[in-house]
């Protein structure tokens, strides 16, 4: 922030005594300060948009595939990007180690010029290959820019690959699963701690822990060859332990809510699904004999969710903030209740669903949030349209609830709205 | 990190994405110029990949055929891998004679990847290269020249095609399309690109 009002005001102060030299030195100093890291977020944008959109570029005309041009200086030009990028990050490391714009520039630059150089060998040698593995090579050799010079767009762009190259080897038919996938987010994992201590109340960490939610719950449930009950309740547990990542980070101001964002939506669809009593008698008949290897994952993601419950429960009381580690409880209960009788399974999925919305309806309303009342009222309304599909209800009865649902909802805003008002807090 | 280890860690990160690819390339260039020619009769098809560009993909009239299975396992839909030791047919293309787990001693075969459905032999195999890059808009042109076309209201048969390789140890690089004779590239020369 950089107010031109203040370079006025400041010798005024002074002048009227109301500030010493020293103060109103500290407080030009300050606000300069604020005018220049926004100068510097604005320079550190376009070097990331820019060398993002060259490195496409290249890439795009890779793609073209120059016949024309002879195998030798096919063979030498793939590799002319490369060594551009490495110069420029060689550049950054001696010139600008700490300059976030060159860190970030040239190492994207260096990230596309090796997806290109890849590509023009694949073309030149016809190799044969589907994309999974041009993928898996191509996050290998981006893998090393993390940490030098470690870059927060590169590390964006690995998880993704690395998630999209597991998906098509689990997506092949073949039976193959993505075992490459694991080091390759292993490899990661330090850079993420590394983030954490340093920029963990960034805007960026944000969004490293979005991708690194979606990748790790996406690549988790491509390790598995069939599908059963139990393969649902591991998923819970993981989403559980993912909504309890705020109570094991070491330091509160870390910006973890994706994980949180991640977990909460994830029990909340299945939930959803489970709420229906056809859901349940399917899953529950599914044969569990033949497990084999899926009991591996199942029992790591069961143990991950029961590990991050005692290690949370020292920080955090029952229920507090959002039911959501709770449920991986209620559908372990579900699931032995559902082996004796599915429909009641259902039920009970339903009761905890119109539970969870009171208690977020609650929430919102002790704490003055719109969103988070409007959430509770949202799920409150949802368990109750979709038992529309499965009872046969006249148009009268399902318009009287409509309506009843559409009225609710505009009591508890204009009642929140009202208290809001009354506190004088209309933010 | 101190200032040694950091500039080791950024040698070292230059060699691997230098290396890995060069490897590729030296690897590629033996085969082409060593290893011996088999020529595969093929159809192409024309799809395309969002990074690498447009090529067509081989269909080999030697990836279908009647083999005994190389394996004794009578697992059912799972992918198997074994080596294919190749001959050639009384017109000089490519066939391959039969499939065994060990790998031969000899050059020429090739590592096919097939599904087994149990006992009863083998009747399909991948071979480890069907993709012939083209340049943007080469790849519907090359297709539609490999399909039959109607003409006046008689079906046109296409031209015969086949895929030069070079094999060499096991490991194998397509060097050229050959259609009617003619290299692909040739044809292409002459004709007009295709959106």
């Amino acid at each position: 922030m950089h107010d031109p009002r203040l370079s006025e005001a400041l010798p005024e102060l002074l002048r009227e005594g109301l500030l010493t030299p020293e103060q109103a030195e500290r407080i030009r100093a300050r606000y300069q300060a604020g005018s220049e890291q926004a100068g510097n977020r604005q320079l550190l944008v376009f070097a990331i948009l820019g060398s993002l959109l060259v490195g496409l570029g290249i890439i795009l005309i890779i793609a073209h595939n120059w016949d024309d041009l002879s195998r030798p200086l096919r063979t030498l030009l793939a590799f002319a990007p490369v060594l551009l990028g490495q110069g420029l990050v060689w550049y950054t490391l001696r010139h600008k180690p700490t300059v976030t714009g060159w860190r970030e520039g040239s190492a994207v630059l260096l990230a596309c010029g090796l997806f290109a150089c890849v590509a023009l060998i694949s073309q030149i040698y016809h190799i044969h290959g589907e994309l999974s593995g041009y993928l898996l090579t191509c996050a290998l050799l981006i893998a090393p820019l993390l940490y030098l010079p470690g870059s927060f767009v590169v590390a964006l762009g690995y998880l993704a690959v690395v998630t999209w190259h597991a998906t098509l080897v689990r997506a092949d038919g073949a039976g193959e699963l993505p075992w490459m996938a694991l080091p390759l987010l292993a490899a990661f994992v330090p850079y993420y701690v590394q983030r954490a201590r340093h920029e963990g109340g960034t805007v960026g960490f944000w969004w490293l822990s979005l991708f690194a939610a979606l990748a790790l719950g996406i690549l988790s449930q491509l390790f598995y060859q069939e599908w059963t009950m139990l393969h649902i309740l591991a998923l819970v547990a993981l989403s559980a332990a993912y909504t309890l990542v705020p109570w094991l980070a070491p330091r509160p101001e870390l910006r973890t809510w994706p994980w949180v964002l991640v977990g909460g939506l994830a029990q909340l669809v299945l939930f959803f699904i489970f709420s229906f009593r056809p859901v349940w008698e399917e899953l529950i008949d599914e044969p569990t004999r033949h497990l084999g290897g899926d009991l591996i994952p199942i029992t790591l993601l069961l143990l991950i969710g029961l590990g991050a419950y005692i290690i949370a429960a020292r920080r955090r009381r029952l229920l507090e903030r959002w039911p959501y580690p709770e449920g991986f409880v209620l559908v372990l209960v579900a699931y032995v209740v559902g082996l004796a009788s599915p429909a009641f399974a259902a039920v009970l999925i339903n009761l905890a669903l119109l539970a969870l919305g009171v208690v977020t309806v609650r929430h919102g309303i002790e704490q003055g949030s719109l969103r988070r009342m409007n959430l509770g009222l949202s799920v409150l309304s949802l368990t109750i349209l979709l038992r529309f599909f499965d009872t046969d209800l006249s148009f009268v009865v399902r318009g009287l609830v409509f309506i009843a649902i559409g009225a609710g909802f505009l009591y508890m805003n204009l009642r929140l709205v009202r208290q809001r008002q009354h506190h004088g807090n209309t933010r | 990190m101190g200032t040694r280890v950091k500039w080791l860690a950024f040698g070292g990160m230059v060699l691997f994405q230098l290396a890995l690819p060069g490897w590729v390339i030296v690897d590629h260039e033996r085969v082409l110029t060593e290893g011996e020619v088999f020529l595969f009769r093929t159809e192409p098809i024309d799809p395309r990949d969002p990074f690498r560009g447009e090529y067509v993909t081989l269909n080999f009239e030697a990836e279908s055929g009647q083999w005994a299975s190389p394996t004794a396992s009578t697992e059912e839909y799972v992918r198997s891998s074994a080596f294919a030791v190749l001959g050639t047919d009384t017109g000089g293309f490519a066939r391959i004679e039969r499939l065994t787990h060990e790998q031969p001693t000899g050059s020429d075969f090739v590592e096919v990847t097939f599904m087994s459905y149990g006992g009863d032999g083998v009747s399909r195999v991948s071979l480890p290269f069907d993709r012939f890059y083209l340049e943007e808009g080469d790849g519907a042109t090359t297709e539609q020249m490999l399909q039959p076309q109607w003409s006046n209201d008689t079906l046109v048969q296409p031209l015969p095609a086949h895929a030069v390789v070079r094999i060499l140890k096991g490991r194998a690089v397509i060097e050229d399309l050959v259609v009617g004779g003619r290299s692909i590239h040739e044809w292409l020369k002459d004709m007009p690109a295709s959106e």
